[in-house]
């Protein structure tokens, strides 16, 4: 009996390639997707009008809470927040003896705003209005592993993965490249005129 | 068919050979952005913005939006600066940020004392890799520029290719239809239950 054939590093190099490149598939659409939103970016608002990524009124309400002279402007935000049902990922604009907090919670398919207005005992809430490239853009953003949210650390864990990825694709390209050798001078022109733009790009604008 | 496979190979190939620069600028900056905490320390701290010169000059300031710019675009080139740069009017200061991967520089034009600030901000070679990746769009002139935020659609849409070639690749190698479904399906199912909580 022949003992199994061990894969050489050429076939294990490829087929990391592939898989992680399978994996990261839904991101990568997401991140092309943005690109193109981003670098077009007064176009498409022209396709919104003026309605693009703004925030509509949801509510006013009175707000009575009694926090501790020591309680940070996120610890506040953080308490708001489930006091309305929109625990999760947030950021928080202001100081806790400013009279007034804004927080903003990203969840990821959509946006509030609640601006806090602490000696008037109010809340004022928005919601940002949907639309694709909004969505898009929100999920390029959306990175780092400072939110204390699980879902959150596996997103920027995600956002790691897809570095390592394109690393991993780079020089595996590289390796399977090297092995095509009727692709080699065609190659290496190309990877020159590359290097060859980029740098002119660097060194001018 | 076998020519169809060797297209999508070849393609596939040499947009990875092209934009090697620009995987490396995305791939090493979105690292900074991630672990941003860790990469303060290495960015330009402050004074961000160091003085280069300042003079009076008599400048008036056109109220509309393209003759304000148009207006600043002259400024500068009368003091020797150029590039893609955007100019905005607040209160009694104009100020004028022009882009530069390597040297921004800022002028901010005082309507009251009528003075002219000319300052250059501090830069790591960090700061220029976060300046590469957000660098976009064409709403500058100049070839250079325009050429820039055409390398940066041909990413965005080289990255739907691969994936488009990729896939096709990976269906005509039926020895890893099981994994790879496994690795599509799972990417989906984790994108898919993020999308839900986060």
């Amino acid at each position: 009996m022949n003992p199994a054939p061990t894969p050489s590093a050429s076939k294990i190099i490829r087929r990391v390639h592939l898989y992680l490149a399978l994996f990261l598939t839904p991101w990568m659409i997401i991140y092309a997707l943005s690109g193109l939103v981003l670098n077009h970016g007064d176009l498409v608002r022209g396709w919104y009008g003026g309605k693009f990524s703004d925030f509509e009124k949801l509510e006013e309400r009175p707000y009575t809470a009694a926090f501790s002279a020591d309680a940070t402007a996120r610890l506040i935000g953080a308490q708001v927040l489930a006091d309305l049902d929109l625990a999760g990922t947030f950021q928080v604009q202001g100081t806790p003896t400013q009279p007034k907090l804004v927080i903003t919670r990203n969840a990821a398919l959509t946006a509030h705003r609640i601006t806090y207005f602490r000696t008037e005992n109010r809340l004022l809430i928005e919601k940002q209005s949907l639309s694709t490239p909004v969505i898009l853009n929100r999920l390029h953003f959306r990175h780092g592993y400072e939110q204390p949210f699980v879902s959150a650390k596996i997103w920027g864990f995600v956002v790691d993965l897809a570095v390592v990825g394109l690393l991993f694709w780079v020089v595996s390209g590289i390796w399977m490249w090297w092995e095509i050798k009727p692709a080699r001078t065609t190659g290496a022109v190309v990877a020159l005129c590359g290097f060859a733009v980029f740098g002119l790009l660097l060194a001018t604008i | 068919m076998k020519n169809a496979n060797l297209l999508f190979r070849r393609t596939h190939l040499y947009l990875g050979l092209l934009l090697i620069p620009w995987l490396l600028v995305y791939a090493l900056s979105t690292f900074v952005f991630n672990h941003g905490e860790h990469f303060r320390a290495y960015r330009a701290a402050e004074p961000l913005w160091l003085p280069l010169w300042e003079k009076d000059y008599a400048f008036e300031a056109p109220s509309d939006v393209a003759g304000l710019r148009a207006a600043a675009q002259r400024l500068l080139k009368d003091h020797g600066l150029s590039g893609a740069f955007a100019a905005r009017r607040q209160g009694q200061r104009l100020n004028i940020n022009v882009q530069n991967f390597w040297h921004p520089r800022r002028v901010t034009y005082d309507f009251t004392t009528k003075k002219l600030r000319a300052e250059e901000r501090r830069s790591t070679a960090l700061d220029v890799l976060v300046r590469l990746h957000e660098r976009t769009g064409y709403n500058q002139g100049g070839l250079l520029n325009k050429l820039w935020a055409f390398v940066v659609d041909l990413f965005c849409v080289a990255t739907l290719v691969w994936i488009g070639t990729g896939l096709y690749l990976w269906w005509k190698l039926s020895a890893t239809r099981t994994w790879g479904w496994l690795a599509l399906g799972g990417g989906l199912a984790t994108l898919l239950a993020l999308l839900a909580t986060l």
